[in-house]
């Protein structure tokens, strides 16, 4: 009895002062962090829409979410010069080692303006070479009455057809949403 | 003193952690495709050791020998959630790059060998020239396996081009493999150069 008590005291110490010293580095860094994530959305949102002055988030209605096996996590409107000229959707798909998350930039005279990968878990050197300029530029100015399928009217990247088939999925989900959003008033 | 160059010498050449204990290799196949990802992981792995060798060689005499496993775990998950959080906060694109690699310090069995084997056997100097011995052993190899990966692989060394744009990747030494055949070769050399092989 003696025994185990003093293997819980020992293991229960331990345990309370990692807790602790864990919440004070959280707490330091979680400011940080956030501030650092907020940054990195502006600007990533400026890459898949060079020509936007400012971006509004807008709700994305629960039931519309889900597109052409991507889902629509959130929708940005670009403004430029406060004129509405498209949208950044932020997409999610299944890559080939987990969820992906991308931008998708579409002007409302209906071609892509960019896309940029959020986060990934596609093999390293491999399926992560779709966040490579040679790949995303691809994207810039495509139309979207184009198919976007790999090897049709995209390039794939080399020994990652599935990461593209992924980056594809989402183009395809940003793009249907992109017209229902559209038709809307 | 001399005891202490000769633990932090033991862990680079005599038992170096890579090429001759071959242990921790998952994460040298799947990170040494660059070498900024090589340095960055080698600093995590370097500070995690260090860090949790000397905690776990201080509590030695506290620690009762049935839950030794788990508090060295909790010690060890401690400072690797610590490296995780400083770099998302301060190097954020590094820990883009690193992805799951940082938090699966965790059970790198280098962390987890030394703790049991060494840190929780010899007081905290030793221990900690064990750690700075082991990690920095860690980080030459798996720069040095980078540096050959990224040349052939990409043409390039730390992002910068060496070779002109027409040179197609080496898609082997990309993939994992390409890092199996060098510590293969590493090893040939270190045993050749340390005269274990008698010819």
């Amino acid at each position: 009895m003696k025994g185990i008590a003093r293997i819980g005291l020992a293991l229960g110490v331990v345990c309370l002062v990692a807790a602790v010293s864990l919440a004070a580095v959280n707490y330091l860094t979680k400011g940080k962090i956030e501030e650092r994530k907020a940054i990195e959305l502006q600007e990533n949102l400026k890459v898949v829409f060079p020509n936007a002055t400012e971006f509004k988030e807008r709700p994305v209605p629960e039931e519309a979410s889900r597109m052409e096996g991507a889902s629509i996590l959130a929708c940005y409107d670009a403004l430029v010069e406060g004129k509405p000229a498209g949208y950044v959707f932020r997409v999610s798909t299944m890559g080939y080692g987990g969820e992906m998350i991308l931008l998708v930039g579409i002007a409302r005279e209906g071609a892509l303006t960019g896309i940029q990968v959020l986060e990934h878990q596609e093999t390293p050197g491999l399926g992560s070479n779709i966040t490579e300029g040679a790949f995303r530029d691809q994207f810039v100015g495509k139309s979207i009455d184009d198919p976007f399928e790999a090897k049709k009217d995209v390039q794939a990247v080399t020994g990652a057809t599935i990461s593209t088939n992924a980056v594809l999925r989402a183009c395809r989900g940003a793009v249907a949403y992109f017209k229902e959003v559209e038709s809307q008033p | 003193m001399r005891e202490f160059w000769f633990y932090f010498k033991n862990g680079i050449i005599g038992e170096n952690p890579i090429l001759r204990l071959m242990i921790g290799l998952c994460s040298v196949l799947a990170v040494s495709v660059r070498v900024n990802n090589c340095i960055a992981m080698g600093a995590g792995v370097l500070f995690v050791l260090v860090c949790s060798s000397l905690v776990i060689s201080l509590l030695r005499n506290f620690v009762p020998r049935e839950v030794r496993i788990p508090i060295f775990i909790v010690v060890i998950s401690t400072f690797t959630t610590i490296v995780d959080l400083v770099m998302q906060a301060y190097l954020p694109s590094l820990s883009k790059a690193m992805g799951v690699f940082i938090p699966l310090i965790v059970v790198n069995c280098i962390i987890m060998g030394r703790a049991e084997a060494f840190a929780s056997r010899k007081p905290p100097l030793l221990a900690f020239a064990d750690a700075l011995g082991m990690g920095v052993g860690y980080t030459l190899v798996i720069t040095a396996i980078g540096i050959v990966r990224e040349f052939f692989g990409y043409g390039a060394i730390l992002s910068v081009p060496l070779l002109p744009s027409s040179y197609q990747g080496m898609m082997f030494m990309i993939l994992p493999p390409g890092a199996f055949l060098l510590i293969g070769i590493y090893i040939a050399l270190l045993n050749h150069f340390t005269g274990r092989v008698k010819r």
